[in-house]
């Protein structure tokens, strides 16, 4: 099993460097807001997280920071990037939006009644195949103030808003019955949608981390943090398996835990979240998932 | 492999998350000047700054932080911080947490420490991380245990 140098990557080789990753920017505001531990000793009865989020530096001005538990505000670097590059460009964010919000979406449509002559889930369909793919449909979500997902979810909404009113229509002119149906936007429902995302969000950011440790020769990395922090084996049993120390087990996770760390921001980055939302965004996602 | 599991998804995304940015900075600095930093905390408590620390008694660290305490406002905030992680790390040597602190909070710091902290300080470290007062479930394996 090795050791390398990327053990110490995310303190004295790769962090100062590596402009990728978030650690980097982390730090303090000020010294006397320094988390939970220093907390623990000034008062003795901290019994919760770091309430701050860390960044320091490049914070936006007050003014510009979103409300507590609002969505954070969006600066849509890569969509704004790669849509830039035209038609191409388009096909690839849309590429990108259908391969990652099918099965949210899927399960959002199947929160929603099916009265029968609209499945929902096949509006997801129809939603992701021709909406999302035409021209200009980023363009239009760039020039709103809305978070993708909320973007997404209400061109979904009026699109099935749009189907259920044609059948409806078709329904009576053909048997004189039915009432009108359209779902309006739900809270709780997109609050699910959500959950859902965030789930899917976590397994494509371990997918990814897995796969960044295997490219790269850190296998064992990987597999020291999949052992510990996916199926809660203490240090202690795995000293036993991999003959290796407990501080170098721990050294060897932290590593794929920092690529962990650059994995989650970049899918953050690649769906519309800021750099300087990228925390606040993780805190709300945990507030969902609690 | 890896999707055969139920994730944590929220332990996960709290690992991920910037909130360990006051941590990090600071074992960041004292990466670069370990011994200084050790120094400075551990005078600043009474603490010897080697691995001798793992001879003292639950009594004598409890004293130690009640002398943090009482001097915290005369002392770095850095400093104070990295003065109760080592206080937390030689309870947990001994199996007792001297914190109210989450489970969680405390095994990251001390893997923090693990990249941060010189050689000298490795029975310290090694003698933390295998200590049960970090085994699941807690923190990071809570939630996926209780499902």
């Amino acid at each position: 099993m090795s050791d390398g140098q990327s053990d110490n990557s995310s303190v004295e080789g790769g962090m100062p460097d590596d402009p990728s990753d978030p650690t980097q920017e982390t730090g303090p505001e000020s010294n006397a807001d320094a988390g939970p531990m220093s907390e623990d000793v000034s008062t003795g009865s901290v019994d919760g997280m770091p309430q701050q989020d860390g960044r320091r530096g490049d914070r936006p001005p007050p003014s510009d920071r979103q409300d507590p538990g609002r969505f954070p505000t969006t600066r849509r670097s890569w969509i704004t990037r790669t849509i830039a590059k035209g038609p191409e460009g388009e096909r690839e964010v849309a590429h990108f939006v259908m391969s990652v919000y099918l099965g949210p979406l899927n399960a959002y449509a199947r929160s929603i009644p099916n009265f029968g002559e609209v499945d929902p889930e096949d509006v997801v369909h129809e939603f992701l195949t021709r909406k999302v793919n035409a021209p200009n449909f980023f363009q239009a979500w760039t020039q709103s103030e809305l978070p993708l997902r909320r973007w997404l979810v209400n061109g979904y909404l009026f699109l099935l808003k749009d189907r259920r009113r044609h059948a409806t229509t078709y329904r009576q002119r053909t048997q004189a019955a039915g009432a009108e149906i359209v779902p309006e936007f739900d809270e709780a429902r997109f609050a699910d949608f959500e959950r859902e995302w965030a789930r899917d969000l976590v397994r494509r950011a371990v997918m990814q981390t897995e796969e960044y440790c295997r490219t790269r020769d850190l296998e064992d990395h990987w597999t020291v943090f999949k052992r510990h922090h996916l199926d809660g084996t203490p240090y202690r049993d795995l000293v036993d398996v991999h003959q290796l120390p407990a501080r170098r087990l721990a050294r060897m996770s932290r590593t794929a835990a920092d690529r962990l760390r650059v994995v989650f921001q970049e899918l953050l980055e690649r769906d519309g979240v800021g750099p300087d939302d990228i925390n606040s965004e993780i805190n709300r996602l945990l507030e969902l998932v609690r | 492999m890896t999707m055969e599991h139920d994730l944590p998804v929220h332990d996960l995304l709290r690992l991920a998350s910037g909130s360990w940015g006051p941590l990090e900075d600071l074992l960041e600095r004292v990466a670069r000047q370990p011994e200084a930093w050790i120094s400075e905390a551990t005078r600043a408590v009474g603490l010897p700054a080697d691995h001798t620390l793992l001879d003292l008694s639950i009594e004598d660290l409890e004293a130690a932080r009640e002398r943090l305490r009482a001097n915290r406002h005369a002392l770095d905030p850095q400093v104070t911080l990295l003065a109760n992680i080592i206080i937390i790390t030689a309870g947990v040597c001994q199996d007792r947490m001297l914190t109210s602190a989450s489970t969680a909070e405390v095994e990251y710091a001390i893997t923090a420490m693990a990249t941060a902290m010189p050689e000298s300080w490795n029975s310290i470290l090694d003698r933390a991380l295998t200590s049960c007062l970090l085994d699941p479930p807690r923190g990071f394996g809570d939630q996926r245990r209780a499902r």
